[in-house]
């Protein structure tokens, strides 16, 4: 399913290289990013060094072409909210605040990454120890944001409404990650909060 | 029949804790006495957490004032960190046993994602869907390294969205925040009034000299905070003019105010429980 969405909606990667590989530096820019004004293009930093491994290659591939996606269905159905920047909710996974828009894609993008990790434990992809660790470890970095004892769809700060549908969409991935990691008492009194 | 009351704290200086303890039917709890019990290993989420049942009886049916509003002062954090732990986890970690509580004093989780600790301006989002007789400061946000346009402002003042009671000069902001979405407020005017709640009972404190309120709006915006802040109890920073509403500026879970006043405690234990 990853890699049809990836073929689909990301038409092109543009590779950046801010370091040679012969760089000696303490810390080597890992980055991905995508430009709303450039739907099918994801750009990926660095992937020439030994430092961006497979595992996270992979992680920017799909983070970036959620969005790729995610724009192209805003595309033709309209936008999930406003783009308003006034009042920002603060993600859960990086504490900062952030457009209300933003974090609706961020939402979508984690629960991708989510599957994507859970698969690749659960297939039994074949990664050394240190992998499968580092693979486990970003899962739980994931997984964290919709284990708050708030439904995620009350994060927002919307001086107009979102799309009919939407805030629904989020508590249900919400409610489908949280369930694998807590008690059903835990769920319900999120979902009442 | 009177609830126990439990404060659960981190800071040795927790005013709150500090207030309360000792009195009948109160008992404060440190983070590290729950915390001892995360499993943190192997890349287990400690939402495996067993708590000795012991624990969850205190916890049941109580009134809990919860005051982890960060994990300093305590060997969570870097015990999270050591395992390689979101922080966020570490709130997680604490739910099953706040879910116990008859009332929990404020929303479980970090910085922003409770609503007891929201930045300013979602505070004034917030407060302003319930109190619409009230104004609240305008402000000015940019993005990333570009400067809003200040032209609309008359004082402005770039502050820490997270710094709740500093309005007249800006100590708190640390690197990231002055470089970055760099915040502009108007500079209030007028005479501040620090209104302080415990669930539906309050009262207005002039920290710079008297000012003429309306005490229903106070009570109304009170009952609001309660309610849009998740907090039993708090205080709200206001600034009276002549002849115009009142400006909220901040709502504070902290209760650095209220809790100056000795009298603050006993007015808690004897309410806070029931």
């Amino acid at each position: 399913m990853f890699g049809l969405m990836i073929k689909t909606f990301t038409r092109r990667i543009l590779v950046r290289k801010s370091v040679e590989l012969s760089d000696v530096v303490d810390r080597v820019p890992l980055g991905s990013e995508y430009r709303p004004i450039h739907t099918g293009c994801i750009r990926i930093l660095n992937v020439h060094r030994p430092e961006m491994t497979v595992a996270l290659c992979a992680e920017a591939i799909l983070h970036e072409s959620t969005h790729s996606f995610l724009s192209a269905y805003e595309s033709i159905h309209g936008k999930f909210m406003s783009s308003e920047i006034r009042y920002r909710p603060v993600s859960p996974w990086s504490g900062n605040y952030i457009p209300n828009h933003s974090l609706a894609h961020a939402i979508f993008v984690y629960y991708a990454l989510h599957e994507l990790f859970d698969r690749a434990i659960g297939d039994d992809v074949a990664m050394d120890s240190s992998t499968l660790a580092s693979v486990r470890r970003r899962r739980l970095d994931v997984a964290v944001g919709f284990c708050v004892d708030r439904s995620l769809s009350s994060l927002f700060f919307l001086e107009t409404d979102a799309a009919t549908g939407f805030l629904p969409i989020v508590d249900r991935m919400q409610a489908d990650i949280a369930s694998r990691y807590m008690a059903d008492a835990a769920q319900q009194r999120r979902a009442a909060a | 029949m009177s609830r126990p009351i439990i404060v659960l704290y981190n800071n040795p200086a927790d005013g709150i804790a500090n207030a309360l303890r000792g009195r009948p039917g109160v008992t404060c709890l440190h983070l590290d006495e729950i915390s001892t019990h995360w499993k943190l290993e192997d890349n287990l989420p400690p939402t495996v957490v067993e708590y000795p049942a012991a624990l969850y009886d205190c916890f049941s049916g109580a009134y809990v004032i919860d005051r982890i509003f960060d994990f300093n002062h305590s060997e969570a954090g870097p015990r999270l960190h050591a395992a390689g732990l979101h922080g966020l986890w570490g709130y997680v970690a604490l739910s099953p046993l706040l879910q116990q509580a008859a009332v929990l004093a404020h929303e479980n989780g970090a910085r922003g994602v409770s609503r007891s600790m929201l930045p300013l301006n979602a505070q004034w989002f917030s407060l302003g869907s319930v109190c619409t007789d009230i104004t609240f400061p305008a402000f000015e946000f940019g993005f990333g390294k570009v400067d809003p346009d200040l032209s609309r402002l008359h004082d402005a003042m770039q502050k820490s969205v997270w710094s709740y009671f500093a309005w007249k000069t800006e100590s708190n902001l640390d690197d990231e925040e002055r470089d970055w979405h760099r915040f502009y407020v108007d500079r209030p005017s007028g005479t501040p009034v620090v209104c302080i709640y415990h669930r539906d009972s309050f009262e207005l404190m002039f920290p710079k000299g008297p000012a003429k309120v309306d005490t229903a709006l106070y009570a109304k915006a009170a009952a609001g905070a309660r309610q849009v802040f998740a907090s039993e109890m708090g205080e709200l920073l206001f600034y009276e003019r002549d002849d115009a509403p009142p400006m909220f500026c901040a709502f504070s879970p902290y209760m650095a105010n209220a809790t100056r006043n000795p009298a603050f405690g006993d007015a808690l234990a004897s309410a806070g429980g029931v």
